[in-house]
């Protein structure tokens, strides 16, 4: 490698922000290495001691905080919290497909009786399912068999009073998957499980704990730190037997993903051919059926379209009703943020070029600026919700009115940065500059586009940099009121829940929200680089 | 995924079969046709008969060969009977015994969003998905977790939601313009009873002191406010007044929790200054306790920081309290009154008038989800709580623990840690026609309304009764259950049955099981009104 692409590289590197990289590869390069060691102390050991240092007395700390929900949780905790999550992404492609199926079961039984019907109308595709269209049917519902009484296994041994009893109801299931996780609930959860129960009825009935009457004062105490102890330990247990839980579900979840994944291709091909085939029905039986029962069924209230529709329904088309993933809810926040975003910089750049253009235009947009940025996203909320709500009136609207609301409210709160820079940047362009221009008689478009923007380009990013950093936090809190359905929504769902789980739930979401946040601010930081032509920022 | 399967059954040989059939064990329905399935195919053949009597042109064959039905061969339990012997005479036993199937409803809309309060009496809407009534119905259901009452029903009337597990009271409060105006119809009552009242447990202690009958772990119920009164007024006396939370103004907690303060002589505050007329929105005029308004989740952390002294919430949240060691449930409404209306199914009459059938489609299912939840064994046990519970806690429904969740929902309460009481009636989801819009039910929130000012101008009994008919529907409720029943799979006792030439159809028998024991005579609103000592009068 030349060493100016070397030199390209770390430039790049630096912009992305994984300059800290860099010693290492000066150092591999040969390049004074005692420099290169310091560098490598102070820029990647101490940040990560500090992670380290960090970790540990969050550790520790946890454990001594019990609140109502129970322990605050430690890392353990949240990481485990974490998997739940993105078990829960694996498992709602597992119901997906089972809805599908299901779906697709229905309208194949109501073509095979509904078929009659039709049979004057020409071309209708064939849609008796050939032997080999059957036996994926069967293949597809016997897995699917399988997946039910597997995810269902540790729920029902998990409640069982002893180890003999949960032996013979795992002996009672039917497939060799179930069985195994059978085995590993019983060897690893239910003693736990076993051992809360028992330790929680203690508690519950515990006289040994509270304060009798006529105790001295020495002997409250005494009662005082027992139960004050106890209640920790308690709620170690409670919170040891989550992780293990999760574990559980965890594997139950990967033996029904490997079942689906065993589904030969064939079969696959067989499904997807009936779906096409049945979507090739759709429009005639549309123009047609309608017709017939209109003929036969007039004057009858409940005609039997229903199930005609289901019929004729497009399967590509058909959304899934199930919940949302945490995954979709992050993209639901990143769109809405970058929705506000845009809205934001639509407005302020423009205003901001006019304000850094004239003074008086400045003069007079100054108050108004200064009155309106300080306001908070939960005081715009309401208005924006109110006043959307009068305006954006529509039967099939395109986009979702809380998405509309979490949106402006982000566009409201963050312009003023972008605003405020851009006046700045425009009005601190370099004199010579606009002489120039003057010179050689710019026309004022070009003058905009050719001088001042560019100039002023760094410090429209800078502001761009901060809004999104602005709009970011402040979408969480609108998305919480506006039932966007995005990570603020996840956020105060987890807070009502009000489970064992809600904590360490919400600190995965802190985290997540710290992250991307994180990782917006380096793109934008790259971007304002790109544009700043190397000049220090 | 959290139902029930009889998957033993799946593996089983041919030869098992007929044993199985003779002992009647329904396989589950997710992987083998529903018994509709055969009605519908009983149907077809009327269809065909009538099809050929009209146009020659139609046959009845499809593709002239004889097909087996489809939706048989994929089952894998009757796949290997069906290439038997047996098949002809389980087919022809099958269609022998279907009675007239009723048809799938039209239903306007198939793609169905509901909005619901992370409580346990959303049960209904949560069973309906997930044990795939809706499904049935061909229609596609999300349910979204609200953040609170007003946003809930904002969004209805907007027509983000089609529909949503709403306050009794909210349907009736937005018809007649308290709060948001806006038309809202109900026409299926989600349950019966579910609140308690829980005090602090500084609370409790002083309770006990000024009533030593209180003074045991267990205490005789009902427990009325008579030893909350010294507290009260001392409280009042030193200018601190007492304050209680409740879910919303015109949520059934808001009366039950004044209804019994009042039935001991406190008063619980007027929205409506007698004296001048002016209309107070806090409801605290004249108050002795302040009543004020706290979202069901904060209740219990709300009691922690001493900001409320007691409250009046639906479950889990009473048991929160006792399971956090916060408070202590002192009564449930089910001692206020007895089997009292709590949650509704509403929506829009807009919204009903464009998607008539889709309504009637979605009842059947909510009335298909309250039969499956008030189901018992021989032995009266409600069996399927348990699964319900575990459905339910699942976060994207109520998301509590399931521990939490069961106690209210298996038929337990516990007062305090160490007093668990049977309660088998404290959710009542189908039983006493608990899913049924009454009028009355209606009438007696009006009532309500009306006595502490809610409604500030003095109305007709007439009104009443307009009102009444004008938000709940049970002519849909009826519909629905109409075809239930001819598909077999409702029993006509289920539903309440009328004088035939009543005109009071729609309403329930006069009852005096209330705390007070007063009687509401729902034909008489206006004497009932009047009857009572603390209240607004006409």
């Amino acid at each position: 490698m030349s060493n100016e692409a070397f030199n390209r590289f770390l430039r790049f590197l630096r912009t992305i922000r994984f300059g800290w990289l860099i010693p290492f590869f000066l150092l591999a390069k040969g390049e004074d290495p005692k420099t290169q060691v310091k560098a490598i102390l102070t820029g990647v050991v101490v940040p990560l001691l500090a992670i380290g240092v960090f970790l540990f007395a969050w550790n520790v700390a946890s454990k001594q905080i019990v609140t109502k929900f129970g322990t605050v949780p430690g890392p353990r905790q949240v990481t485990s919290a974490w998997g739940s999550l993105m078990n829960e992404i694996r498992l709602e492609k597992i119901k997906k497909e089972d809805h599908f199926r299901r779906l697709r079961e229905k309208r194949l039984s109501y073509v095979s009786k509904y078929g009659v019907v039709i049979e004057d109308l020409g071309e209708v595709p064939d849609l008796n399912p050939s032997a080999e269209d059957q036996k994926a049917l069967e293949n597809m519902s016997t897995a699917f068999g399988e997946i039910e009484e597997l995810l269902e296994v540790s729920n029902k041994i998990s409640v069982a009073p002893d180890t003999e009893t949960a032996e013979e109801t795992a002996a009672q299931f039917s497939y060799d998957s179930s069985k195994g996780v059978a085995k590993a609930v019983i060897e690893t959860l239910l003693p736990k499980e076993l051992a809360y129960t028992s330790a929680e009825q203690e508690w519950n009935l515990g006289e040994k704990y509270n304060p009798a009457e006529g105790d001295s004062e020495e002997e409250i105490a005494r009662k005082e730190e027992l139960k004050s102890d106890r209640s920790k330990s308690l709620a170690a247990l409670k919170a040891d037997l989550l992780i293990e839980r999760q574990k559980i579900t965890s594997l139950a979840t990967d033996q029904a993903v490997e079942i689906l994944a065993a589904i030969p291709n064939q079969t696959r091909r067989a499904l997807r051919s009936i779906d096409k085939k049945a979507a090739a029905l759709a429009p005639i039986l549309d123009a047609k059926l309608e017709r017939v029962l209109a003929d036969e069924a007039a004057g009858t209230k409940y005609k039997n379209k229903a199930k005609l529709k289901i019929m004729s329904k497009n399967f590509g088309e058909k959304p899934y009703p199930g919940k949302d993933t945490y995954i979709q809810q992050i993209m639901t926040s990143l769109k809405t943020v970058f929705a506000g975003f845009l809205i934001a910089s639509v407005i302020a750049i423009p205003i901001g070029v006019l304000c850094g253009l004239n003074k008086t235009i400045n003069n007079a947009f100054n108050p108004l600026i200064q009155i309106f940025k300080p306001v908070s996203p939960l005081a715009w909320l309401p208005i924006v919700m109110i006043v959307v709500g009068a305006l954006y009136v529509s039967d099939d609207p395109m986009f979702e009115i809380s998405f509309i609301n979490s949106a402006i409210t982000v566009a409201l709160c963050s312009l003023w940065p972008t605003l405020v820079n851009t006046a700045l940047g425009v009005a601190s362009t370099d004199k010579d500059y606009l002489n120039v221009a003057r010179v050689l008689k710019l026309s004022w478009s070009k003058k905009i586009f050719k001088v001042v923007l560019p100039a002023a380009l760094p410090l429209v990013f800078t502001g761009l940099r901060l809004s999104l950093g602005v709009g970011w936090m402040v979408l969480i809190a609108a998305e919480m009121l506006a039932q966007n359905p995005g990570l603020g929504k996840f956020v105060w769902d987890m807070f009502q829940n009000g489970s064992s789980e809600t904590l360490s739930m919400i600190m995965v979401a802190v985290f997540t929200i710290g992250i991307i946040g994180f990782a917006l601010d380096t793109i934008m930081l790259s971007l304002q680089q790109l544009v700043s032509f190397g000049e220090a920022i | 995924m959290n139902n029930q399967l009889h998957t033993s059954l799946l593996k089983q040989t041919p030869t098992h079969l007929s044993l199985i059939e003779n002992q009647s064990i329904r396989p589950y329905h997710r992987f083998t046709r529903r018994e509709t399935e055969h009605k519908a195919e009983a149907k077809v053949d009327t269809l065909n008969k009538s099809l050929q009597q009209s146009s020659k042109k139609m046959h009845i064959t499809y593709n002239k060969k004889e097909v087996p039905p489809i939706g048989d061969a994929y089952r894998p339990r009757i796949a290997g009977l069906f290439r038997g012997i047996l098949t002809a005479t389980f087919v022809a036993l099958a269609s022998h015994h279907a009675p007239a199937q009723a048809e799938l409803l039209d239903v306007e809309k198939d793609e169905l969003l509901f909005g619901f309060i992370k409580l346990t009496d959303c049960a209904p809407l949560v069973i309906a998905k997930e044990k795939l009534f809706f499904e049935d119905e061909g229609l596609e259901v999300k349910l979204e977790a609200q953040a609170n009452w007003k946003i809930l029903l904002d969004r209805v009337i907007s027509g983000e939601l089609d529909g949503a597990h709403m306050l009794a009271g909210q349907p009736i409060g937005a018809t007649i313009g308290f709060g948001t105006q806006a038309h809202i119809i109900t026409s299926y009552s989600l349950d019966y009873n579910g609140n308690g009242i829980t005090v602090s447990n500084d609370l409790w202690e002083q309770m006990q002191e000024n009533d030593p009958a209180l003074q045991t772990p267990t205490p005789k119920h009902p427990i009325t406010a008579s030893s909350l009164v010294p507290i009260v007024q001392d409280k009042k006396a030193a200018g601190d007044p007492m304050r209680m939370g409740m879910v919303f103004p015109v949520s059934t907690h808001n009366y039950e929790i004044r209804y019994w303060l009042a039935s001991s002589g406190i008063s619980p505050g007027f929205y409506l200054d007698r004296a001048s007329g002016a209309i107070d929105a806090t409801g605290t005029t004249d108050a002795d306790v302040l009543l004020s308004v706290t979202p069901p989740p904060q209740m219990p952390a709300t009691l922690e920081a001493k900001t409320i002294e007691g409250y009046c919430v639906g479950e889990p949240w009473n048991q929160q309290a006792v399971i956090r060691g916060i408070g202590v449930p002192v009564t449930t409404n089910y001692d206020i009154w007895k089997n009292n209306p709590e949650k509704v199914f509403g929506v829009t009459k807009e919204w009903a008038d464009e998607n008539e059938n889709t309504h009637i489609a979605i009842v059947k299912a909510l009335i298909r989800a309250g039969m499956w939840l008030d189901e018992t064994d021989a032995s009266g046990k409600l069996i399927n709580r348990d699964e319900a519970a575990r459905i339910l806690s699942r976060s994207e429904y109520v998301g509590a623990d399931y521990e939490v969740i069961k106690n209210s929902m298996t038929g337990y309460f516990y007062f305090q840690k160490t007093d668990k009481r049977p309660m088998p009636d404290f959710n009542v989801f189908f039983k006493y026609n608990a899913s049924y819009p009454w009028y009355s039910d209606c009438i007696w929130f009006l009532t309500q309304m009306r006595r502490w000012g809610q409604i500030p101008e003095e109305k007709s009994a007439r009104w009443y009764h307009d009102t009444a008919k004008k938000i709940y529907r049970p002519d849909v409720y009826q519909d629905a259950a109409k075809h239930l029943i001819e598909e077999g799979l409702m029993e006509k006792k289920d539903l309440p049955k009328f004088p035939f030439l009543s005109r009071w159809k729609g309403y329930r028998k006069p009852t005096n099981e209330f705390i007070d024991g007063k009687t509401f005579d729902a034909r008489k609103p206006i004497d009932y009104i009047n009857s009572f000592k603390l209240g607004i009068k006409d």
